[in-house]
């Protein structure tokens, strides 16, 4: 076998497409937001939910989506979870910023005939369907405790994922055939627990296109240093899908008290959750280079994802890899981005000048909407938003004391980055509705069981988060007004609705129906028609 | 294919043959910058939509104009370059890279991300000493930042600084699993004569390689299928590379391999049709060298003598290209013992500059057909110091020791060469069978 010269002469290459001082295109929360998840996509954390159920509030639903990216007409080459990741959802339930519970999913992929590529070879019209040739199986396993102090219990072995979407003749009738018999319920020692792990219609609506060009908010054109035209806002994740892990599980499951919430300063009724992905390293040779031995045993964390757009927005870019690699005990070292966030300083000068300087290893950035103002650094606030919860909302009390590390910091919380839900606090009326929320500014619409307590799938958090970065919270009364807590960027809802029950992220779109292709012609022997370019939008 | 322009690959795998190969016979070398904006703005009547890479460069451009004083643009322009080169074959993008990158530094010294890139660049051009020098540089800012490490083990593996190389792999993969890391694993491995240890890890590279960057899938099978022909599983390679072309139709890449496996069912014509299509889309030498002998074989001497006529013009156009296919050539002169002496000097110069397992190879088979065959013998002692799977060096080794008399070592040598590979080479296996009859007679 003559080597390729070209092979053996240069190895692998890898080359990132992203450079250093630019604001990353990510679509979701957490989407692309750093390098290194930009090149594994199966293990990048997206986004994560957790909101008391509707229909019962004594269990708690907690999403975590992965893969972004996912265009439907994808073949064939399909979207499926990477047999050699944990994806985990993790939980802190006594406020030391340390996981008490972790919620382990590993998947095994099963190809039926060896001989052939194809990912069908025929209609799947059930999960055993024989002519799904490409099938993929998760296994849960519920890890309780501190290390080194831990019990392990498998709670669901070989659920089946549903294939992804492809069109009316490969997958009929999805939802109904596919999707919804691959719910499963299972009884565990502490309850029954809801699962769920498939593709579905991107829940995250957001103007990424705007937002990351130089920080445009459609509605507020005219503001900018750059002006435009006022324009509607688009939703840039419109038409795409993504890989969802669902679970349902009792509240009692994962409180410190092993019980309902006796109300909502019950020390037990706030959990901080989280997502991660983590691969398994490799030892490049055996002692005796016997080779054979290809694990390591050490998983090493590669994702990590609490609240949204944390990453995307406050987190520099040299640190998005840290951050992900990181836990959350370890986030005092980001305090400095969270106390004077960039996102602040490109909506508006904070205060009187001078500006505080931005932190080492932050870019000074334009301010891009002259006539706005925004609190002055340091923003506590913020830090309380992201770090340690709301005090009277989210916060979880913690005995024994902890130095403070920003001005302000309620007494005893470590700061940590997490996704903070008071279980005792119901859900609002109409939660599972279409909307997915009744009221998408969550909290700062006066909406307490909203973001940023906790997150429900229909919360605008790109919303709240901009008016909670300009200061249009009660923390800052001063700031509380307008424009400042108006502030958005035009995407007020997802494209199309959400289930009204678990696991509540639409259907995906099918590689079929194509949303994002351009229309063709049926005239197979008409000549190329080029159309002249689209009118760019406003 | 829609997929490809659309989604930005997060994770630019190998493209290089497509990179390096149509350079050589490109005539775009010459172009101005006006012309390749007049090219662009033809381009952009053109069928195809834009690009990942072309959006990527529009967006540097503005970038650049609304800030000129700032790097942060050149650097996106480095980037969008880079990607441009790999999808479009054009090895001249990689130039506009560097001097994109050059300017970057120019305003800002010592910023990271063009040290970073300009490291990749420098491996890119087979400047691997200066390459490795970058990306120590690049570790002294960030000493966790995985992508550097995998640029300093592909500059230490191209050096022969093998050890330092593992090094590096380890490091890299501690800080980050994921396909990147777990394929230049395989690779280590593989060179290290650990051929069950590279499939492995290959089939982790495999797994992990994302969906949404179909030539990596592609990439990893026909890296896959290789190491499964280096263990004799001719159809589970076979096999391998077909999932490539399943999953990225069209890739050169897989179609030499391919090639190669039908060539080990015995199947010539096959053979000669996929290395065809392999050459349709990049025309390398080592096609042409492969095709060049396969029409010999089958007497169809014109074709034989374009491919060979081929090979040659490589050789006198490729000047900035001559580090990359300068082996390849010298082989190829050494096989059938023409331009010895200048075959000799080039191999020289090459273990002058790397100090790898190949450069030791072609050198010791130069100097072998040169007669010198005890300093031939000391060169393919240290190409075989690894105790590397490769059929072409055990060959060489057996022929080498065969003319110094050592018949046993010399059989034994042989034997494993066509029991790794029997057709590793066209012209050069029925060599390695007469040699070994030869040496039983």
């Amino acid at each position: 076998m003559r080597r390729s010269f070209n092979a053996a002469a240069l190895g692998l290459l890898v080359l990132s497409l992203f450079a250093a001082g630019l604001p990353q295109r990510a679509l979701a929360s957490s989407h692309r937001e750093a390098p290194s998840t930009s090149v594994d996509p199966m293990a990048d954390a997206t986004d994560v939910y957790a909101f008391v159920e509707p229909s019962d509030p004594t269990r708690v639903n907690l999403l975590m989506n992965f893969i972004p990216f996912q265009i439907p007409a994808g073949g064939p080459n399909f979207y499926r979870f990477d047999d050699n990741i944990i994806y985990a959802m993790r939980i802190d339930n006594n406020g030391d910023a340390v996981t008490d519970i972790q919620i382990m999913f590993r998947f095994r992929t099963e190809v039926r005939n060896v001989n052939t590529f194809l990912y069908n070879t025929g209609p799947v019209t059930s999960l055993d369907d024989p002519d799904l040739n490409i099938r993929q199986f998760y296994t849960v396993t519920v890890v309780r405790g501190n290390a080194p102090n831990t019990t392990s219990e498998v709670i669901a072995t070989d659920v089946p994922v549903p294939p992804v979407n492809i069109g009316p003749r490969s997958t009929p009738n999805y939802e109904t055939n596919l999707a919804q018999p691959a719910i499963r319920t299972v009884t565990t020692t502490r309850g029954a627990v809801t699962l769920f792990a498939g593709q579905r219609g991107e829940p995250f609506f957001i103007d990424t296109g705007s937002i990351f060009d130089l920080f445009g908010l459609r509605p507020f054109n005219s503001a900018h240093v750059a002006p435009l035209a006022d324009a509607p806002g688009v939703d840039d994740t419109a038409g795409l899908n993504v890989s969802t892990i669902a679970m349902q599980v009792p509240i009692s499951s994962v409180t410190a008290s092993g019980q309902m919430p006796t109300s909502e300063t019950d020390p037990s009724a706030v959990i901080a959750v989280y997502s991660a992905s983590s691969r398994q390293g490799v030892i490049t040779f055996a002692e005796d280079r016997s080779g054979g031995i290809t694990f390591s045993g050490n998983f090493v964390q590669v994702s990590r994802l609490g609240n949204p757009l944390v990453n995307e927005l406050l987190v520099p870019l040299g640190m998005k890899d840290r951050f992900n690699a990181s836990l959350p005990g370890g986030d005092a070292q980001f305090l400095p981005f969270v106390l004077n966030p960039e996102p602040a300083r490109l909506i508006g000068a904070g205060g009187p000048p001078p500006s505080p300087p931005a932190p080492a290893g932050a870019p000074s950035v334009p301010d891009v909407y002259p006539t706005i103002n925004v609190p002055p650094a340091p923003r506590n606030d913020v830090a309380t938003v992201f770090l340690t919860g709301i005090p009277g909302l989210n916060q979880q009390p913690v005995a024994g004391q902890a130095a403070a590390a920003f001005p302000n910091q309620p007494a005893a919380v470590v700061p940590n980055e997490r996704l903070r839900l008071n279980l005792a606090i119901p859900p609002a009326p109409n939660t599972a509705n279409p909307n997915g929320t009744p009221n998408r500014l969550g909290f700062l619409g006066g909406d307490r069981a909203g973001f940023p307590n906790g997150r429900r799938i229909g919360d605008d958090v790109l919303d709240i988060e901009l008016r909670v970065l300009a200061g249009a919270t009660t923390f800052t009364p001063a700031f509380n007004v307008a424009p400042n807590n108006i502030l958005g960027d035009g995407a007020n809802e997802n494209d199309q609705p959400f289930l009204t029950s678990f696991p509540y992220a639409a259907s995906p779109f099918s590689g079929y129906e194509g949303p994002l292709g351009r229309t063709g012609t049926t005239d197979t022997t008409a000549p190329a028609n080029i159309p002249p370019r689209p009118t760019p939008r406003p | 294919m829609l997929n490809k322009f659309l989604l930005v690959a997060g994770l630019i795998f190998f493209g290089i043959v497509v990179v390096l190969g149509i350079s050589t016979v490109s005539k775009r070398a010459d172009k101005s910058e006006a012309a390749m904006t007049r090219q662009n703005a033809v381009d952009e009547r053109l069928v195809e939509p834009p690009s990942a890479s072309d959006r990527l460069i529009s967006k540097a451009q503005a970038a650049i104009e609304r800030a000129p004083n700032a790097h942060n643009g050149y650097n996106m322009l480095a980037v969008a370059y880079l990607q441009k080169a790999r999808e479009t074959g054009d090895y001249n993008f990689n130039v506009r890279a560097e001097a994109a990158l050059a300017q970057s530094l120019k305003l800002a010294p010592d910023n990271y991300e063009a040290i970073k890139l300009q490291s990749k660049l420098l491996v890119i051009y087979h400047r691997f000493g200066e390459g490795f020098e970058m990306a120590r540089r690049a570790l002294q800012q960030q000493p966790k930042d995985y992508e550097v490490w995998g640029t300093m083990t592909d500059a230490l593996v191209e050096l022969g600084r093998y050890e330092d190389a593992a090094h590096a792999t380890q490091t890299m993969v501690d800080l980050r699993p994921y396909t990147g890391s777990y394929a230049r694993v395989s690779y280590l491995r593989s060179l290290h004569g650990d051929t069950q240890g590279a499939i492995e890890a290959m089939r982790l590279a495999l797994q992990s390689a994302s969906p949404a960057d179909p030539e990596s899938i592609a990439w990893c099978a026909v890296h896959l299928g290789d190491e499964l022909m280096n263990a004799g599983k001719v159809k589970e390679a076979e096999h391998e590379y077909d999932r490539a072309l399943f999953s990225f139709p069209d890739y050169p890449l897989a179609f030499a391999a391919k090639a190669r496996a039908r060539l080990a069912a015995g199947d010539i014509d096959q053979a000669v049709m996929f290395y065809q299509r392999a050459q349709e889309r990049v025309p390398s030498p080592d096609i042409a060298i492969a095709l060049s002998d396969l029409y010999t074989k089958l007497g169809r001497s014109d074709e034989a003598q374009k491919q060979y006529q081929l090979v040659e013009l490589t050789e006198r156009i490729g000047n900035q290209n001559s580090a990359t296919y300068s082996r390849q050539i010298a082989l190829f002169w050494a096989d059938r013992g023409t331009r010895l002496d200048e075959a000799l000097a080039i191999a020289r110069r090459e273990r002058a500059e790397r100090a790898d397992i190949y450069a030791s190879d072609v050198l010791a088979w130069c100097l072998y057909k040169k007669g010198e065959f005890a300093e031939a013998r000391k060169s393919i002692d240290e190409a075989m110091r690894l105790g590397t799977r490769d059929a072409r060096i055990l060959y060489h080794a057996g022929m080498i020791y065969k003319a110094l008399g050592k018949s046993s070592i010399a059989e034994k040598r042989l034997k494993l060469a066509l029991e790794i590979n029997p057709t590793f080479d066209v012209l050069q296996a029925e060599v390695a069978k007469q040699a070994l009859l030869d040496i039983k007679a």
